[in-house]
């Protein structure tokens, strides 16, 4: 059996400043484009997994192997190459609002592009690069907001555009951290929805941490649940949906669209 | 290229400078004028500046005016202030220090303003509702919610009164600057480079004074019979307050004569060109300094030394530089350009920095995570969120370098300043106050302007503490 | 947000301050006030030098007396106007300007005042030799006020068919030593000084006779007076030029004051001696 794409072994993490470990002994393993929802009450330690993970904060004991490679992020090639596989959305919106919706999609592009290449872009984006990100904006329904300046964006906007920029990294994780929080029911689902759909898609594995069990439920085959930094729940649905079931509102939508 | 060499020749005469003790001792009277008429200035400032602040915060009848009166004030270059003074009340520290304190009395009364109307509007709603007149509500209701911020601002007010009384000084305001004209009038740059370092010393000192006041404003309370005795020790006799009305009668109308006219354009071009390629190359200097020195780029053992650089490089005011610069090499507007390059430099350094490291962390964190370098990550989230606060903070410098541009011309480094300088020497008072009018005028139209730009891209206005120094 | 407490006692202080400001009256009667040319600089260390004088003074009138350096003529003249110094040392043009503005009065003068030279300096090894050759390049006048420092040799300048606005760059150095140091180092190529300046500087090794060279010297004229302010006591303004007249050279004592104000004897001075200067200035437009 090939080796699966995430494998978290005895990992405990004490974030610089923390008197005590956030997360104790936490293991489990993760497959291939496959979909997790993280739950439990806040403070359990769903932020700092999700932050270790990315190698944000190092890890105290235990070990990390992505894709077969352990992740040493104390080296920073290694924490370069490891946080160009994994794409994060974060809770609230973090464009760079002072420049235009393209940037903040390719931005996603940073992690294999020279500095040479990064800093042309911002000046002068080629055809090529602006239809990458263009396909990224369509894939989320933005695609009439290309060259709009980031800050002039609503909330639900920002979110989706950086889900596209997530999508252009090309990752083979995405680690959502409570993606929703901020959005009404109605725009959460939506969110959820295009989330779990994109990654399908593309056969990314999807780690997203949620404080609302029911959404956890639809959306997500997999639930992992922590509480106090240690996991006490890891529950697989017998019946796995063939689709993501599709929000209200959006199948609306993709119906007007199609018409 | 002579005159590069001929400066750095006479750079080179400054090192070392003259630390003796004799020439120290003799330094103290100097340094304790210069510490007395600054707080005294400030003293009279504070004592007018309150009153008005409070009246223009409630919006009491003449707010307008007033509030136009106080803009008038610090559109004229302070060294210019200065020069009517002496004029007015003759040579020596009361000259220096009405000057500061008019100057002073005009740039608090209008923060003072500004801070009284961010006053809390709740309770004033329950003074106004329980009956209390538009003063009553400003005595007991603004003024107690604002009084810290008030006695804090003040303290970093006085930082900046002590440079600046080096500058009336160089007039004829006495202090310092008398002393540092003197050395180098006499090319003794030795001596020029100690009272440099004096300076520095001073500034640092009551910066770290300013820090201890702004978290306990009480112990101003201590500086208070200290001022107070300055105060009176240097207050001009009322005999030449006579003298200064005859003095200023004599000056109206103002008028210029043909030839003058005709020198105007070339006058005027000097001077913005001083301002807007000294405010230019103190950006383009302070910009790389500010990614050095601010926290979240740079190591600390960089950051340091780079911060220590900025601050002495804005310790020593635009004319000190200026004076250093047209004795040493005279290289007229080139001489003030850099003078005003080098003092800018230092200060847009540290404002640059600032607004490096209070960007929104989350944008930052959200590139860095996609696996960017970190030349990746300052071009695509620290620097277009910076932005809009460095040209905020570019434009103010601007501004502030036009007055300083006249003042830095009064000593030499041509233009307008220049122009001024020389035509009250010859006692040409109406020249010089048709010269005074057109500086003003080119003062209030190019704050206008950077207003205007700064509306036209919703750049977002600062905080005083930040417009400060 | 509740008003600090602590707040109250400096605002009260303030109140108190602003009242006891506006309430103090400076006690009137202090020292005779001497205004002294911004020559060679105005530090304390030149006002430190000048002791002797000081002290001399103080015994002739009887009274205390402050000797006061301002930064520029214009500030002393000003002084003179609005009663900030009782006595003050003026060049030729600055007295035809002070006594036309505030009426001073003209007391004493050095000997040599009366028929006074500027030099024309320029470097040892430096090819100017005559004021023709001045054209293209750098030149230093003194205070923009001085009679010998840049009314006089600009005269000479134009009299050499020499325009000084259109042949040459010039720049004001503010004072005779700061011309003599600046054409020294080589910041400016050539530039007029005061004779006994330069003597003096040669003398006392402040600048080196070996490396600056007197290309030209002015016709004479009339230059450096003390003055005494329109209302200053009577007494006081004959005691001082008594206390000047009366100092000889060869007695000890006095050959240091004369040093100090150097010159050999002094002698009275009147306002008539003035007229050429008057003239000369309003043709130079600068009256």
């Amino acid at each position: 059996m090939a080796p699966p794409l995430l494998r978290v072994h005895r990992l405990e993490v004490r974030p610089p400043g923390a008197a005590t470990s956030i997360c104790r002994d936490v293991s489990f393993d993760l497959a291939g484009g496959e979909r997790v929802a993280l739950v439990g009450p806040s403070g359990a330690g769903k932020t700092t997994l999700l932050r270790a993970l990315n190698g944000s904060v190092a890890a105290l004991s235990g070990r990390i192997d992505l894709a077969g490679e352990t992740v040493n992020p104390s080296a920073t090639g290694a924490l370069r190459g490891l946080r160009r596989r994994i794409a994060v959305i974060p809770q609230k919106h973090d464009l760079v609002e002072p420049l235009r919706v393209y940037h903040n999609v390719m931005a996603g592009a940073l992690g294999r592009w020279s500095d040479a290449h990064a800093l042309r872009f911002l000046f002068w984006p080629l055809a090529a690069e602006l239809g990458e990100a263009q396909a990224a904006l369509e894939r989320v329904g933005l695609g009439d907001k290309l060259r709009a300046r980031a800050g002039t964006l609503s909330g639900g906007q920002q979110q989706r555009v950086a889900i596209a920029r997530a999508l252009v990294q090309r990752p083979l994780l995405l680690l959502a951290d409570e993606p929703v929080a901020s959005l009404d029911p109605r725009l959460a689902h939506q969110a959820l929805q295009l989330l779990c759909r994109l990654a399908e898609d593309d056969g990314i594995a999807v780690i997203c941490s949620l404080h609302q069990p029911d959404l956890a439920r639809q959306y997500f085959p997999r639930t992992i649940e922590m509480e106090a930094g240690r996991l006490v729940g890891d529950r697989t649905r017998d019946a796995r949906p063939q689709t993501v079931p599709a929000a209200p509102a959006m199948r609306q939508e993709r119906a007007a669209r199609l018409a | 290229m002579n005159a590069w060499r001929s400066l750095l020749g006479t750079l080179a005469g400054f090192f070392p400078p003259d630390l003796s003790p004799h020439y120290l001792r003799a330094l103290l009277p100097p340094v304790a004028e210069t510490i007395g008429m600054t707080a005294g200035a400030m003293l009279l400032a504070y004592a007018v500046s309150l009153p008005v602040g409070l009246w223009i915060g409630a919006r009491l009848p003449g707010t307008r005016v007033l509030a136009g009166l106080l803009a008038g004030i610090r559109a004229v270059p302070d060294l210019t202030l200065a020069i009517f003074c002496v004029i007015a009340l003759g040579v020596g520290p009361g000259a220096g220090m009405l000057a500061l304190a008019i100057y002073y009395a005009a740039a608090l009364g209008k923060v003072f303003g500004d801070l009284c109307r961010t006053a809390d509007p709740a309770p004033l709603e329950a003074l106004r509702a329980a009956g209390a007149s538009r003063m009553q509500v400003a005595l007991v209701g603004m003024l107690p919610l604002k009084l810290r911020d008030i006695l804090s601002y003040g303290s970093y007010e006085f930082e900046s009164a002590i440079r600046a009384s080096v500058i009336v000084g160089a007039v004829g305001g006495g202090g310092l600057g008398a002393e540092l004209v003197g050395t180098l009038n006499a090319f003794d740059f030795q001596r020029t480079a100690t009272l440099i370092l004096v300076l520095v010393a001073l500034v640092s000192l009551f910066d770290q004074l300013a820090v201890v006041l702004r978290r306990e404003p009480r112990w101003l309370v201590a500086l208070l019979p200290p001022a107070l005795y300055c105060a009176w020790r240097f207050w001009p006799p009322s005999a030449s307050l006579a003298h200064a009305a005859s003095a200023f009668a004599g000056m109206l109308p103002p008028g210029l004569d043909a030839a003058a006219w005709r020198r105007l354009p070339d006058l005027v071009a000097q001077t913005l060109g001083m301002a807007v390629f000294g405010t230019a190359l103190g950006a383009a200097a302070a910009l790389p300094l500010a990614l050095l020195s601010a926290r979240n780029l740079s190591p600390v053992v960089i950051a340091l030394p780079v911060r220590r650089l900025l601050e002495a490089l804005r310790a020593v005011p635009e004319v000190v530089w200026g004076l250093v610069l047209v004795a040493s090499a005279g290289i007229g507007p080139v001489a003030g350009t850099l003078a005003l390059a080098v003092h800018s430099a230092g200060c847009l350094g540290r404002l640059f920095a600032e607004s490096v490291e209070n960007v929104r962390r989350e944008p930052l964190i959200a590139v860095a995570s996609t696996g960017a370098s970190g030349v990746a990550v300052a071009a695509y989230a620290t620097l277009p969120l910076a932005l809009a606060p460095l040209a905020v903070h570019t434009l103010f410098r601007l501004e502030w370098n036009v007055r300083q541009a006249t003042v830095v011309g009064m000593i030499g480094a041509g233009g307008i300043g220049q122009a001024l300088y020389e035509a009250q020497q010859l006692f040409f008072y109406r020249r010089m106050m048709a010269y005074l009018l057109l500086t003003w005028v080119l003062v209030v139209a190019v704050d206008r302007s950077s207003e205007w730009t700064r509306r036209r891209f919703r750049w977002m206005a600062l905080a005083p503490e930040e417009i400060a120094s | 947000m509740s008003a600090p407490r602590t707040g109250r006692a400096p605002w009260a202080g303030l109140i108190l301050a602003a009242a006891l400001v506006a309430a103090a009256v400076p006690a009137a009667a202090g020292p005779i006030r001497i205004g002294m040319v911004p020559d060679a600089g105005a530090t304390q260390v030149s006002v430190e030098e000048k002791a002797p004088l000081r002290a001399y003074l103080e015994k002739a009138i009887g009274e205390p007396v402050e000797l006061v350096i301002p930064t520029s003529y214009n500030a002393t003249v000003e002084g003179l106007g609005n009663a900030s110094l009782d006595i003050a040392y003026l060049g030729g043009l600055t007295y035809v300007k002070a006594h036309a503005r505030y009426g001073v009065v003209p007391l004493v003068q050095r000997e040599e005042d009366q028929q006074f030279h500027s030099l024309f300096i320029t470097p040892a090894d430096a090819p100017i030799r005559s004021l023709a050759d001045l054209r293209g390049k750098r030149f230093a006048f003194g205070d923009i006020n001085s009679t010998s420092g840049h009314m006089f040799p600009y005269l000479a300048m134009s009299k050499a068919g020499v325009d000084p606005e259109k042949d040459l760059s010039y720049r004001y150095t503010g004072s005779h030593a700061a011309t003599v140091k600046a054409v020294e180092a080589g910041a400016v190529d050539a530039g007029a000084t005061d004779e006994t300046v330069f003597r003096e500087m040669t003398r006392d090794g402040k600048a080196d006779p070996a490396k600056l060279r007197v290309f030209y010297t002015t016709p004479a004229f009339v230059d450096y007076v003390w003055v005494a302010r329109k209302g200053l006591d009577p007494g006081v303004r004959a005691a001082i030029a008594k206390a000047f007249t009366a100092l000889a050279s060869g007695h000890g004592d006095d050959d240091k004051i004369l040093a100090i104000l150097r010159g050999k004897r002094f002698v009275p001075a009147g306002d008539a001696e003035y007229d050429q200067v008057r003239v000369i200035a309003g043709r130079l437009g600068l009256l």
